[in-house]
């Protein structure tokens, strides 16, 4: 296999720090953690961080292998982490590295991870998304099967609960694998946050504004084209007073506004400073502004979309979030043609293509189909407990 | 030796599972309209019918569950040649697939008809129908595993929304509408009894087909019972509510009883009104569960009888997924569909009871039993 190398197949050429201290072997190399610890250059932390947090480390992953691993090595401590090497790109070469506890790890999964890290086709590996896209169950699924985090703490919790971490040279992503929905779903304050109840009362929050934000534009749409005497009678008078005199139909109304504020999320991804942030607010507003004074658009429609955005941003995970907003645009085509029924059925295609889902042979919807109690203090809510709270998820068979 | 996921990760149902795939299973339709057939029977002592009739379902679902732990590793299909043998085994097997396949047509002209009269007046049926049986389809071709997965995804929704509609109504339930007790003696009380162990056709799709996916099957009675328990309290306060709320006279004449009692709860100041539209929600996701498993048993059983390789599963699912529909078409109009779903509930009884208890007591009979692993 061209695919993946062992280190001494390296290009001598290429100067690396901890070439020398690097043992060869022929399968996938194991490095010692040891040797890499000796050599890590100071890296500063990026300034855009992607998953701040008020409590708990703020060390973040950066694009420099060595020091990404050293800052795991230095935080689990932990005799039984296994260091993997591959050399991958049939074009440029860049070192990827897996690393898992052993006896914690499930093999089969770890098994399966090699295997299709040896079947990777991608020809240059510009950031761990090629590494990403090449080796998880189905491109076609809108949900991340590989969770990426710049965070070292959420990489430690990671091989803990017995999940592999791959590291990418020159990339400040690292991917854990397997993932779950509820992983996606979690965040590092879950575990840090000093009272359980809270941590889980934000968690079951977080849940909540995940279904609002993939439902509430459908559930409007259905509502007020189909089935208006569903919504209480006197919000019913209020939306039909408030559309009067609008010239579109609500469906249209709706994808508009979303239309919209797509656009203006895209300023301001793509200018990132105050002064991007100030022209899509300022246009945001005077769009949304002009079109409720002349009658183009009605108050409800600009407060479902209003509402839907602010709940989408509950969702921590960045892939997920992109997910969850076109899975909106599903629901909202569907609750167009079909009114309430269409609405109801588009989750149950979700649910169907859910339960059929697997990240590396685990069931996407773990521990709550298949429910498996032990999981839940990890994942759907936060335990009381004084040891670190562990997800079966993965436990070896 | 080299460990693949597949040998280290295996699809095995924890046996508590038992209790949310027979809850998701069995409710459906009937929520909205299986009142009406009782007290139509009982009067308003069909409370007393379900009761009697619960006490009798829990001995069949102990006895389905002594016959599933006779043959561990085996659906009930696998069984029925060795214990009755071949000619009668796949007799029986042909019997319970069609018997599967016209409730399933009756549920979706019902569904189909709830569908024109509450949400989409002027679409043709053939519409929502497709549209539900597209997402059916993938999770029925996918196998057992998939259909239960399904179902404990869904499980919460439902009972949230049933438990808010049983307590809505049993807020406005008026005792003396109970009264007298036995009115007409007992026998009406017996026949609706008998009636309501016909109603649960999903029993024997869940125990006897679920088992052989369980971790340890020993231990699938407890979690049995309990969900039957579930469905017993739940349809028992669905029928109280009925008759304690609208009266039997009402029951009788009305359609679907189910959403009239929700219909004639107010709570002003309440930000939602119009509840029996939202009991429609449990209603659709329990027509969605059934009619997976039903799906899923018809195609796996055509599979089994006919020695079809399983990768045939999701080209049989579609096509009996297409003939369902056509078959929608044959029943002339609602009232047939109703008068057939009585016939079916009767029927129900031997493919409930009658049959599961014959196999078990031959299997005795001959010392017919599986291999545990």
């Amino acid at each position: 296999m061209r695919f993946i190398r062992p280190r001494k197949l390296l290009d001598k050429k290429k100067p690396k720090a901890d070439t020398e201290n690097i043992e060869h072997s022929t399968e996938p190399m194991r490095i010692e953690p040891e040797k890499i610890r000796r050599k890590t250059p100071i890296v500063s932390t990026s300034p855009y961080d992607k998953e701040q947090i008020v409590r708990g480390p703020k060390e973040r992953f950066s694009g420099n292998l060595d020091h990404n691993l050293n800052l795991l090595i230095e935080r689990t401590g932990d005799a039984n982490l296994i260091l993997e090497e591959y050399l991958m790109g049939t074009q440029a070469k860049k070192r990827v590295i897996i690393a898992y506890l052993e006896n914690v790890a499930n093999p089969g999964i770890v098994s399966e991870i090699k295997t299709r890290l040896s079947k990777n086709r991608t020809k240059p590996v510009l950031d761990s998304s090629y590494i990403e896209r090449n080796i998880e169950d189905s491109n076609l699924s809108p949900f991340p099967q590989v969770e990426t985090t710049p965070n070292p703490t959420v990489a430690e919790s990671a091989l803990l609960q017995g999940r592999v971490a791959i590291f990418v040279d020159q990339s400040p992503d690292v991917l854990l694998a397997p993932t779950t929905f509820f992983d996606l779903m979690d965040t590092t304050e879950d575990a840090f946050r000093r009272w359980h109840v809270a941590s889980s009362f934000f968690k079951l929050a977080r849940y909540i504004l995940l279904v609002i934000a993939a439902s509430l534009p459908g559930f409007y749409i259905s509502l007020t084209s189909y089935n208006p005497e569903l919504i209480p009678t006197r919000l019913a008078f209020i939306i039909a007073g408030s559309r009067e005199g609008t010239p579109f139909p609500v469906y249209f109304e709706a994808f508009f506004m979303m239309g919209v504020v797509e656009a203006v999320r895209m300023v301001i991804i793509r200018l990132p400073t105050a002064l991007g942030s100030t022209i899509a607010l300022f246009a945001g507003l005077l769009l949304a502004g002009a079109g409720i004074s002349i009658n183009i658009i009605g108050v409800p429609i600009t407060m479902v979309v209003t509402l839907t955005i602010i709940a989408s941003f509950g969702i921590p995970n960045n892939d997920l979030r992109g997910a969850i907003r076109i899975i909106q645009f599903g629901t909202m085509i569907m609750s167009a043609i079909l009114g309430v029924l269409g609405f109801a059925i588009s989750f149950f295609y979700l649910t169907a293509h859910l339960v059929n889902l697997k990240s590396f042979g685990i069931p996407y919807m773990t521990p709550l189909a298949p429910m498996e109690g032990s999981g839940w203090e990890h994942t759907v809510l936060r335990g009381n407990t004084k040891e670190m709270p562990r997800d079966e998820s993965y436990k070896p068979s | 030796m080299k460990k693949d996921i597949k040998s280290m990760i295996q699809d095995k149902i924890d046996p508590r599972v038992l209790t949310v795939a027979l809850v998701m299973a069995i409710i459906e339709f009937e929520i909205l309209f299986f009142t009406k057939r009782l007290v139509n029977i009982a009067g308003q002592d069909a409370w007393m019918s379900i009761i009697l009739g619960g006490i009798i379902l829990l001995f069949t679902t102990y006895f389905l569950v002594t016959l599933a732990l006779r043959f561990p590793r085996e659906n009930f299909f696998q069984y029925l040649p060795t214990v009755w043998g071949k000619p009668l085994g796949i007799l029986i097997t042909l019997g319970y697939l069609v018997f599967w396949f016209v409730f399933s047509v009756l549920l979706l002209e019902e569904f189909s008809y709830a569908t024109k009269t509450l949400f989409l007046r002027e679409t043709p049926v053939l519409v929502p129908m497709l549209a539900l049986l597209l997402a059916v389809i993938p999770i029925a071709a996918y196998g057992l595993i998939s259909v239960i997965r399904s179902f404990q995804l869904l499980f919460p929704f439902l009972m949230v929304l049933l438990i808010l509609a049983i307590i809505l109504g049993l807020s406005k339930v008026e005792l003396s509408k109970f009264l007298p007790l036995m009115e007409n003696g007992p026998v009406p009380v017996l026949k609706g009894a008998i009636y309501f162990l016909g109603v649960p056709q999903g029993l024997i799709g869940i125990i006897l087909f679920l088992t052989p996916f369980l971790s340890k099957p020993d231990k699938a009675l407890l979690p049995a019972i309990s969900g039957i328990s579930i469905i017993i309290c739940t349809v028992f306060f669905f029928m109280a509510t009925s008759i304690g709320v609208l009266g039997v006279d009402y029951v009788k004449i009305a359609v679907w009883p189910g959403i009239d009692t929700l219909g004639s709860i107010q709570f002003p100041g309440f930000p939602v009104e119009r509840y029996e539209l939202w009991l429609t929600l449990p209603w659709l996701i329990g027509v969605f569960t059934t009619t997976t498993l039903m799906l899923y048993l018809i195609s796996n059983g055509l599979i089994q009888v006919f020695n079809f390789d399983l990768k045939y599963r999701k080209i049989a699912a579609y096509l009996i997924a297409a003939l369902l529909i056509a078959v929608t078409y044959v029943l002339p109009n609602y009232a047939y569909t109703l008068k057939f779903r009585e016939y079916i509930t009767i029927l129900g009884l031997s493919f409930l009871h009658l049959i599961p208890w014959l196999t078990l007591i031959i299997a005795l009979l001959r010392g017919k039993r599986g291999q545990y692993s």
